[in-house]
Order: structure tokens, then C-alpha cells, then sequence
């Protein structure tokens, strides 16, 4: 089933508000001696945070798949996103740098498992978020029709 | 674009995704100016002010001085971690020792020495060369020299100064067994030679 036009803007809408998290949670695990608040390369709050990421994916998408491509695209974003921060000396400050491919593969390096980690937990965070906006719809229709509800 | 009536539905969801996103927004761009600041650090850091001095006593000892600057324009203060000041002179005309070194000084981890930050640090070194045996070494690389058209006295000698100071960047984390990359980021290494570069 193709996308509709306001499903494409909703994946967008979100690949853009959860990227910040993957990419400070990838910047976090290069230098974690220099970050600020600094997770210490804990894995298990790198995967707990990853999950909460995904949330709003199945919780403002209406349908399963654009949930899931969403988790993908918002982890490509983010990511792209910590190269931008780990280019930082070099684009903002004007330094120069040297080797450009050994640094760009060192992070790579480092950081690659992270982004299973990150697709996992947000589809993990996907379907939480799809249970939760149930829970609340049902919420919602049990308050509005009282009645129905009871019989 | 989600719709305004969606995120007006979901307001309390809404606003906690509002504030998960700014804050890992702000963690983010905060973080990665650290770096860029830290790493600029290893630039603006330096050794400047080098000066050097012999002097003939007249008890027939040579006293050896030596003074050097180092510079911390960054805003993070520099916690010293060793200096070391030795100074020698090259003789690579010598078959067993290429060098005739006349005194070391080093300064440890104990000590605790600081450069705060915008600021700069004078290291004063000095010593009085008076053992027989260097003082006839020197006497006889004068001596040679002068066969090859040099001359030389105690208090001319061309000494080797050689300076290094390794500190630590702020109060960042630096004592990492695995992550070597994260002390390096944070170590300013400067080494200074007297000769080198003229």
C-alpha cells in the first residue's frame, strides 16, 4: 500500500525530532569523557533511551510499516546527525584535518554496533508506542460513550 | 506536517517529545562545541620565551640556566602532569656516547602544578656542572672542536636544552586502560628542543 502524502509528512516530522537523541547517544559513546550528560558507555541505557526513542514512532504513526521505516529513517537522520557533531573542530572552529578518512572510519568503528542497537530498540520502542496510543484511544472512547462502554 | 489538531489531542505526549527532543538537542551541540573547544585547546597551547644561559664561576664550575614559558590562552586550566628539563651536549663525534648530558630535571605527577586557564607558567631551571669527570668532557670537546676550527669555551658550548611538559585538559576524564584516544584527546604533549626549527 502506498504512502499518502500526510503519512510521508508525519515520517518526516519524526526522523526529525527523535534524530537528536541517536545523535548524541553516538557522540556519547566516542567521547564519552567529554560529552555533557555523559551515559558512560552504558549499553544498557544507550538500548533503554533507544526504545524511548522509538515511542513516538508507533505512537503518532497510524500505520505498522511507516512505523518501522520511520525508526529507520530517524536512525539514519540521527546519525548523520553525530558525524555533523564529530565534525565540529573542523567545520565550526576551522581546524585542519589531516586524515579525513581514517578519522570518519574510526567513528564508524566504534559506533557501528550502536546502530543495531538503535534500529532494535526503536522498533521495540515502536510497538510500545502503538500499545500506548491504543490504551489511550480506548481511554478516551470508555469516557466519550459511557454507556456503550458499560453494555 | 502532523497536524496541529493531532499534537493538540496529544498535548501531553506532545510536549514530552517536545522536551526529549531539546534536550538531546542541547546535550548534542553542547557537547560537540566541548570538543571542538578541547581540540582547539591542543592548537592554542604552547612553549614560547625560550632562553638559555652558561656562565663560568671562578671555582672553575659552569653553571647552566634555562627558562621557558608555557602558554594557556584556552579557558580550561592545565593540570600538570610531568615536566622534565635536560640539558647535554651533542658530540656525534664520540664512538661509545653520542651525547654528553650534564644534568636532568624532573618534576612528577605528585606535584600538582597547574596552569589556569588565560594565563601563562615560567619554568626556571638552573644547575652548577662541577664534577671532574663531565668538566674534563667538556674540556675535551673543546679541545676537539678546536682541532676542526671551532672554539669553544665552558660558557660558549652550543648546550642542548630539551623541555616537555605533559598536562591534562580540565577536569575532563583521562585515565582510560582501553579508550587510548580519550587521553589523548584530553593531553596537551608540547616538547621544546634549542636548535630545532632555527
Amino acid at each position: 500500500m502506498r504512502f499518502q502524502k500526510e503519512d510521508l509528512m508525519r515520517m518526516g516530522f519524526i526522523s526529525v525530532l527523535s534524530a537528536p537523541p541517536i545523535a548524541f547517544m553516538a557522540f556519547d559513546f566516542f567521547f564519552p569523557n567529554i560529552s555533557t550528560p555523559s551515559l558512560g558507555k552504558n549499553m544498557l541505557v544507550v538500548f533503554l533511551l533507544s526504545i524511548l526513542s522509538g515511542m513516538p514512532s508507533g505512537y503518532f504513526s497510524r500505520r505498522v510499516d511507516a512505523a518501522m521505516l520511520t525508526v529507520i529513517l530517524y536512525v539514519a537522520v540521527g546519525y548523520s546527525l553525530a558525524v555533523v557533531f564529530y565534525s565540529a573542530p573542523y567545520l565550526i572552529f576551522n581546524l585542519e584535518l589531516l586524515v579525513p578518512g581514517f578519522y570518519y572510519t574510526m567513528f564508524f568503528r566504534f559506533t557501528v554496533i550502536l546502530l543495531f542497537l538503535f534500529v532494535l530498540g526503536g522498533f521495540m520502542g515502536a510497538v510500545f508506542g502503538a500499545m500506548v496510543r491504543d490504551s489511550v484511544r480506548r481511554e478516551e472512547t470508555r469516557l466519550t460513550f459511557p454507556e456503550i462502554v458499560k453494555r | 506536517m502532523v497536524s496541529i489538531k493531532d499534537l493538540r489531542n496529544h498535548w501531553f505526549s506532545t510536549s514530552m517529545y517536545l522536551a526529549f527532543f531539546l534536550f538531546f538537542l542541547v546535550a548534542g551541540i553542547v557537547s560537540a562545541l566541548t570538543y571542538g573547544t578541547v581540540v582547539r585547546v591542543q592548537e592554542q597551547v604552547g612553549l614560547e620565551s625560550a632562553s638559555y644561559d652558561a656562565q663560568l664561576l671562578d671555582n672553575g664550575s659552569v653553571e647552566i640556566a634555562f627558562s621557558i614559558t608555557l602558554s594557556n590562552p584556552s579557558r580550561y586550566t592545565l593540570h600538570l602532569s610531568t615536566t622534565t628539563w635536560t640539558v647535554r651536549v651533542v658530540n656525534i663525534t664520540g664512538e661509545d656516547r653520542r651525547s654528553i648530558t650534564l644534568a636532568t630535571e624532573y618534576i612528577g605527577p605528585t606535584i600538582g602544578l597547574t596552569v589556569p586557564a588565560r594565563s601563562d607558567r615560567t619554568f626556571d631551571f638552573a644547575t652548577i656542572v662541577s664534577d671532574p669527570s663531565l668538566l674534563s668532557e667538556l674540556q675535551g670537546f673543546i679541545n676537539y672542536s678546536s682541532s676542526l676550527g671551532h672554539h669553544y669555551t665552558l660558557s660558549t658550548i652550543p648546550y642542548e636544552h630539551e623541555f616537555a611538559a605533559i598536562a591534562w585538559i580540565g577536569e575532563f576524564r583521562h585515565d582510560y586502560v582501553r579508550e587510548g584516544y580519550l587521553n589523548d584527546l584530553v593531553t596537551i604533549d608540547e616538547r621544546y628542543v634549542s636548535g630545532e626549527g632555527q
